[in-house]
């Protein structure tokens, strides 16, 4: 019994990493699905409108921008962006290349493009800093985004775009006050040329649930684990050895099915998803804090009860 | 008797049956929840995906100037002609004739909101309008009523090619593509047009500014649109018209225009083939069925059918996805149920086998063992009903089909412990424990 507890254990953890990580990769996909369907803007991207021309510095523009935030001028074709300012660096999905940053916009004069495999556009006069695109093909491999490096921006009348995952209301609050009267909030038009299905924002909630499942998954079997050494604990309490150092070797031995499954779980995810190193160490690092912690209140809990440690009680 | 066994053994280890209630409740209310999603996003992009990717769209059209129209029409024969060359066109099962061409139309009776007219994109933020030059060129054709309702042309070709999904009613028939004097013509509306028109209704208006009656034979679904355009159309706005064959002579100049018009008008088409090699037969094709009728020599272009391209691998990329996750939600809870079920199984082995040395016949013993587990499903499918029918209001057909898969879940969960009570031992199983 306690063999298999073991496997349980080790298997369990297989599953809960697998089963986690692709749900997590999931999201993040079709999040960036959505955004590239959606023009290369997500759907919970802000807008404002300058109703007459005006100049600014594009140095306060990219300050008053949150972190991540970007903006971009009115948007005429839908495959060709052309952003204006950023908060600190850009987060496009490309082939090859690097992003480009706020210190790339102090360059006065430069123009800097990206492009798709597909684009139409070829900016000759401008740096090209990468190829746009995912694995798959999609619109972004027909984009085109062009930035230009300048002291002052000339803001024509028109619809502004502020994009970013956070913090693009508040972008937009300090950019509307600095401009005054030239300029007022307006809401942001999803480009209706890809309109996209509906999928339940329910599904958003999918990897955070699974989670909570396999927390419970986890700890019935935990208990499980725990209840299948009761014979065992009670042997050792007879041959006198001291409770802490009974709960103490069960925590080893809890740890050991986990961290073996933790790995295998992490090597299959890792050769399966197109993971960074940054996300695997997260998932790794995680699940381990996972299992200690399930061991430390498995260790508590066999501590304080009394059933396992009476010699009576001993099936 | 096995369920009073059952339920005895769901009371032993209370606290781990708990757990895994409500670990599986969860699970199931996840499962649905993607499921439902899944078929959600299956009906969005059901119309994307009869759309064949790879395929080449060539696009045909005249070029005539005034002088050459005026020239070519002085031939008393010219409308017959024309006529002859585009019923053969269409017949073609080599290279489909696909016509689906922009048109004006104009109603008496009700004046519709800006966005069922031409020159409304755009144009409009906040619910209110914003003008640039031309838009305040538009939006005085819409105040003074000049300004014509989106509307497209199409054949029965287009239909076959990418049939229209339709709300309510019905799509156009062959005899709906015959012109017939006197009968009105019979109109696909776009599903913003529900609130305005029922079906039957039959409307007064112009079309190729001739003076017709149009009767509402369907409403199209919602979010359908139209290909062949870099950003796809769609048709939510939109009346839809079917091009008309000219049977009888016209009887009247009004007649005789209107004929006319509506051949001029369906010139202009596209040919979708399967590669661009096809492209050298496809001229040969039409400049052979042009010099037969003698008529002027047509123009091709490529078209750029990339957005509608992108369209149909977008759809296919998210039901993908969303399939994915489903069946990953589904998997996830089978197999941690099963090794759950089985955990539970070793916890009661003694007692199965003391019930088993006591007389039970080994399949009284899987009986228990296949109760519990579908006591516990039933409990855990009772709670999750509860939460979706309550708390995320799902319908009930989805609560339905939930019991059925879940019924069969539990079986097949309870498989690996049914085999390991099938192949125990139980007597040197306590002698074991002795």
């Amino acid at each position: 019994m306690t063999k298999a507890a073991d496997r349980f254990i080790c298997l369990t953890f297989i599953m809960v990493i697998i089963s986690v990580s692709f749900a997590l990769q999931s999201n993040a996909d079709m999040n960036t699905l959505a955004r590239i369907n959606a023009g290369y803007i997500r759907e919970n991207a802000i807008a404002f409108s300058v109703l007459d021309t005006t100049a600014i510095s594009q140095q306060l523009l990219c300050e008053e921008l949150a972190p991540g935030n970007l903006l971009y001028a009115p948007i005429v074709n839908t495959r060709e962006l052309e952003l204006i300012a950023l908060g600190d660096q850009t987060d496009y999905s490309l082939k090859e290349g690097r992003q480009l940053s706020i210190a790339d916009l102090h360059n006065h004069g430069a123009t800097y493009c990206y492009v798709g495999v597909h684009s139409n556009v070829a900016a000759q006069e401008a740096i090209s800093l990468g190829t746009l695109g995912i694995d798959t093909k999609g619109l972004l491999d027909y984009m085109s985004i062009t930035a230009a490096a300048a002291e002052n921006i000339t803001l024509t009348p028109g619809v502004y775009t502020i994009d970013g995952a956070s913090g693009t209301l508040e972008s937009r609050n300090r950019i509307v006050e600095i401009l005054g009267a030239y300029a007022q909030p307006t809401e942001h038009i999803v480009s209706g040329n890809y309109r996209l299905p509906v999928v339940s924002p329910l599904m958003r909630f999918v990897p955070i649930s699974l989670m909570g499942c396999s927390l419970l998954a986890l700890l019935a079997l935990t208990a499980y684990w725990l209840d299948s050494r009761g014979q065992l604990m009670g042997i050792l309490m007879l041959a006198g050895i001291q409770r802490k150092k009974i709960c103490a070797h069960l925590f080893q031995q809890y740890l050991w099915p986990a961290i073996v499954g933790i790995l295998i779980g992490c090597a299959t995810v890792s050769l399966v998803i197109r993971f960074t190193v940054h996300s695997f160490f997260i998932v790794l690092l995680s699940s381990v804090a996972v299992a200690f912690f399930l061991a430390v209140g498995m260790t508590i809990g066999a501590m304080h009860n009394n059933k396992y440690f009476s010699v009576y009680e001993v099936r | 008797m096995w369920l009073n066994e059952a339920l005895k053994g769901l009371k032993c280890q209370i606290g781990y049956k708990i757990l895994l209630v409500l670990m599986l409740t969860g699970c199931l209310t996840l499962a649905t929840i993607a499921y439902r999603n899944y078929q959600n996003v299956q009906a969005d992009t059901m119309p994307y995906e009869g759309l064949n990717a790879d395929e080449s769209v060539y696009q045909v059209t005249d070029m005539l100037d005034g002088e050459m129209e005026k020239r070519f029409f002085q031939d008393p024969q010219a409308v017959h002609k024309l006529g002859e060359y585009l019923n053969e066109l269409q017949s073609s099962e080599e290279f489909p004739y696909l016509i689906l061409n922009k048109a004006s139309v104009s109603l008496d009776e009700k004046r519709l909101p800006r966005e069922f007219y031409y020159g409304a994109h755009l144009h409009m933020e906040d619910g209110a309008a914003v003008f640039d030059g031309w838009g305040q060129i538009m939006e005085e054709g819409y105040q003074d009523g000049s300004l014509g309702l989106k509307a497209s042309q199409i054949n029965e070709n287009l239909l076959a090619w990418q049939p229209i999904p339709i709300e309510s009613g019905r799509a156009f028939d062959s005899s709906d593509f015959i012109y017939q004097k006197g009968k009105p013509i019979p109109i696909i509306l776009g599903s913003a047009y529900r609130s305005y028109f029922a079906l039957g209704d039959i409307l007064s208006g112009s079309f190729l500014i001739t003076n017709v009656q149009f009767e509402v034979v369907g409403f199209a679904g919602k979010n359908t649109f139209l290909p062949f355009s870099l950003t796809p159309e769609y048709i939510d706005y939109r009346i839809l018209a079917p091009t008309l064959t000219f049977i009888e002579a016209p009887e009247t100049e009004e007649d005789a225009f209107f004929e006319k018009a509506f051949y001029l008008n369906m010139f202009a088409g596209y040919f979708p083939v399967p590669d661009r090699s096809y492209f050298p037969a496809l001229v040969e094709h039409i400049t052979g069925l042009c010099d037969k009728h003698g008529l002027f020599a047509p123009v091709f272009f490529n078209t750029d059918n990339s957005a509608v391209q992108l369209m149909s691998l977008s759809g296919t990329q998210w039901l993908s996805k969303v399939r994915w996750i489903a069946m990953l939600v589904i998997l996830f809870s089978m197999l941690v149920f099963s090794l759950l079920v089985q955990a539970s199984t070793r916890q009661h082995l003694h007692r199965f086998a003391v019930l088993h040395v006591l007389g039970k016949s080994r399949m009284q013993v899987v009986c228990i063992v296949i109760g519990e587990t579908a006591l516990l499903y039933f409990f855990a499918l009772l709670f999750s009903s509860a939460i979706q029918a309550f708390a995320l209001e799902m319908p009930p057909d989805a609560l339905l089909g939930m019991s059925l898969i879940g019924s069969l879940a539990s079986i097949i969960c309870a498989l690996p412990s049914i085999f390991q009570v099938m192949q125990m031992n139980f007597v040197d199983y306590l002698k074991e424990l002795a």
